[in-house]
């Protein structure tokens, strides 16, 4: 008896020792969306369902590019007014989270922007912007007058949005790399794994703590530290796609004037990071705080839920409750 | 002599065990799982060993951090140098060029991406592990 006992307890003991040993770290790596996709887990998958996990931001990047010519967003973008297109599972849930959003920060976030973007030379081809010149005004004008998410009429019974004006496009690229990291965080929990981090260029969901840094906006350094406890996070910010003229930094986040946010206000958001639950709408707030600025945007953050961290040439402001440890000399401004 | 009865004794009880019990197994199997988790839970968690390096989502090479090297990747368009326990992007002609202004990366969990060429760097730990995570280096 004493013999059958002990071996029970050697076995178990045996395996648990293994188990610690070799807990099975996976993770995966790729691009989407003009940028870099991983996702990290512990536990085990099948070939069957990396490939359907695989699929999911795939799948969403086909229905959502501007580039890519067989997406849906690319047919109606290409198309003249009266334009229709009929949208899949994603693009509808993008397209609704889209539009509650643009009204929630009264047009902050637009996803119809697309020809203020393409103007100031951040299209796709030309992802981290290149110019030698700035647009004239009247340009800027033409250009704003086209960028009304209005000219964009959804039909919830059919599943479609029509375009009514030529020249109008849309790009949901503001929320779709954070939609996209929802959706394959939601993939990779549906097969019992653990520790899953999902990171779409810098989108981040997690199910568990994570060390999270924020990249400093104006040096190859962070600027800040939080531990982030099963929940997403997302960054915005002027100093990746951008170029200088003249010594001006132009970057890709139109405001509502059609010029990049900020232009010329040293108290202007060059990074803004926000905390939340879903991936999605951090990285739609991350955008509209850039154009909105501190003030205008506390309710809306807290509105959501969400912390902030908006950092200026000047200092930082917070908002909401998680900690962000900042590591730079950065003034707290609020 | 008491005492020297008693080892008597005791000498002899060894004598006639067994050389190991079952018991002695599972106190050995103990201290395997007892060392297992202390070392697990010393070892330095961001302590970054291995740069990865993926193509287009498939890794190409897996390369120490302890040893100074040049690599050539892309067939040469490409240049990943490990120095000092960190390595960098040194050479590329791709049209961006934000992957060389990333420069030396050391801790686990960072990443040096070139979205033209599609390379992606990772840094992780003996088992592979991330480490940290970093928000703000995507182009939002």
């Amino acid at each position: 008896m004493r013999k059958t006992i002990a071996a029970v307890i050697l076995v178990a003991i045996t395996a648990l020792s293994l188990f610690t040993l070799t807990s099975c770290k996976g993770n995966a790596e790729g691009f989407v969306f003009g940028t870099y996709y991983s996702y990290d887990y512990e536990g085990y998958l099948s070939r069957s369902e990396i490939g359907k996990i695989e699929a999911v931001a795939a799948d969403i990047d086909a229905a959502l590019s501007v580039s890519y010519e067989n997406s849906l967003v690319y047919a109606l973008n290409a198309s003249g007014a009266g334009g229709k297109i009929t949208l899949n599972a994603y693009a509808e849930e993008v397209y609704l989270l889209s539009s509650e959003i643009y009204a929630a920060c009264d047009g902050a976030f637009d996803p119809a922007s697309f020809p203020l973007t393409e103007l100031w030379k951040f299209s796709p081809d030309t992802f981290i912007g290149a110019a030698e010149s700035v647009p004239s005004e009247e340009e800027i004008a033409a250009a704003l007058a086209l960028s009304d998410f209005s000219f964009f009429t959804y039909d919830a019974a059919e599943h479609t949005l029509t375009k009514s004006a030529d020249g109008a496009k849309i790009d949901f690229g503001a929320v779709a790399k954070g939609y996209a990291a929802d959706k394959v965080f939601e993939a990779l929990i549906a097969c019992d794994v653990k520790n899953a981090v999902v990171d779409i260029g810098g989108t981040i969901r997690s199910s568990d703590e994570i060390e999270l840094y924020v990249a400093d906006p104006r040096n190859r350094d962070y600027a800040a530290r939080v531990m982030l406890d099963g929940k997403a996070v997302s960054t915005s910010g002027d100093y990746q796609r951008c170029y200088f003229i003249d010594g001006v930094r132009y970057h890709h986040i139109m405001d509502k004037t059609g010029h990049p946010a900020g232009l010329g206000d040293p108290n202007a958001p060059i990074s803004v990071t926000v905390v939340g639950y879903s991936a999605a709408v951090c990285d739609a707030l991350s955008t509209a705080v850039m154009v909105l600025g501190y003030e205008a945007s506390v309710p809306l953050v807290t509105g959501y839920g969400c912390s902030a961290l908006i950092i200026t040439e000047t200092g930082y402001y917070t908002i909401g409750e998680e900690v962000f440890e900042i590591l730079t000399e950065r003034q707290k401004l609020n | 002599m008491k005492f020297l009865r008693k080892d008597k004794n005791l000498i002899e009880h060894y004598r006639k065990s067994a050389p190991f019990t079952a018991f002695d197994l599972v106190l050995v199997a103990l201290i395997v799982f007892a060392v297992t988790v202390c070392v697990g839970a010393l070892s330095p968690k961001e302590e970054a060993a291995f740069a990865y390096v993926y193509v287009d989502g498939r890794e190409v090479g897996r390369y120490a951090l302890a040893s100074d090297r040049e690599i050539p990747l892309l067939d040469g368009r490409v240049t990943l140098t490990v120095s000092d326990g960190a390595v960098a992007i040194t050479g590329n002609d791709c049209p961006n060029g934000i992957c060389l202004k990333t420069g030396y990366i050391s801790k686990a969990g960072e990443r040096i991406v070139c979205v033209p060429n599609k390379i992606s760097v990772v840094l992780r730990t003996d088992d592979g592990s991330s480490g940290i995570y970093v928000t703000g280096g995507g182009g939002s």
